[in-house]
């Protein structure tokens, strides 16, 4: 068994994990598209009409993926930071860095799409409730994330400035899943959880679960494509750097 | 099923949306990625010791 175990502490190298990050990237984008192609299907054509939304309802299969992304984004950031600060690993702050516009592009699509649904369905686009303050919140902190790190120039201050604001603003997170139960909300609560039956029908629920995983795929092959670029730009000077552009 | 045109604005605005934002975001990545290639090679960057 020792023969055959892999190393996964190589791969905590950036310039182990450069050439890595490539094909994986390449397939998790093809299975992006190709669940997104199975997602959309479901949701615009096989999933019937909601009998209480009608057809609003079909902003689901990105509102719901979008902000679970929103979410999830935040709390991986935040690991790689708290990973990048215990370790001093400088792969780990890179890859934060490189999850923070991901993150801020799902949270602005569950912003957009959220208020998009909420005009037809309770009137209105935006209400100051718990659920969605706390979001707009997820939306600066992300903002704040990347504004300080383009603001410090030392890399490795930046990473350590950086760490801190993203294990700081994590505690937003609960507070976003959990705004529906603690707080008297116009955001409905949640219909899809872990402990309990979902309430939807089941081909509602296939659609939303396989546009979730084309997010998530997406998210990882951009993310990877963009850690490439930012290995490049902050190792340009290393020897193995100069060995690979040789 | 109701025909997709049947949908309405609100559904496919946020359809729009999503998908505007998505490939901005791809094509911002692939420039960052390509101009990350070419200045490789251009500078001392990080002190990596």
């Amino acid at each position: 068994m020792a023969g055959t175990s892999i190393n996964w502490f190589r791969y905590a190298s950036p310039a182990s994990f450069f050439s890595l990050a490539g094909p994986l990237a390449r397939a998790f984008g093809i299975a992006a598209a190709l669940l997104a192609l199975a997602g959309l299907w479901i949701g615009l054509v096989v999933a019937p009409t909601d009998a209480q939304q009608g057809e609003a309802y079909r902003i689901i299969f990105i509102h719901v993926p979008a902000a679970w992304m929103s979410m999830f984004i935040y709390v991986v950031m935040a690991f790689w930071c708290a990973m990048s600060l215990v370790f001093n690993a400088r792969l780990a702050a890179m890859t934060a860095q490189a999850l923070a516009p991901s993150g801020a592009v799902f949270t602005v699509i569950a912003l957009v799409t959220g208020s998009l649904w909420g005009k037809p369905t309770w009137g209105t686009y935006w209400a100051w409730d718990a659920r969605m303050t706390s979001e707009l919140i997820l939306l600066f902190l992300y903002f704040g994330f990347m504004a300080l790190r383009n603001a410090i120039d030392d890399p490795r201050r930046a990473d350590r400035a950086c760490a801190v604001l993203a294990l700081v603003g994590a505690v937003n997170v609960p507070v976003i899943y959990f705004s529906v139960k603690w707080w008297n909300t116009l955001h409905q609560g949640a219909s899809v959880s872990l402990t309990t039956a979902p309430r939807m029908a089941a081909i509602m629920l296939a659609g939303m679960l396989v546009m979730t995983l084309a997010a998530w795929s997406y998210s990882i092959a951009v993310t990877l494509v963009r850690l490439r670029a930012i290995i490049n730009e902050r190792e340009r000077g290393a020897p193995w750097r100069r060995a690979v552009a040789q | 099923m109701a025909a997709l045109a049947d949908y309405g604005t609100y559904v496919w605005m946020a359809y729009g949306v999503c998908a505007l934002l998505l490939v901005a975001e791809v094509l911002a990545v692939r420039a960052r990625a390509r101009r990350a290639e070419r200045v490789r090679d251009g500078g001392a960057g990080e002190d990596v010791r």
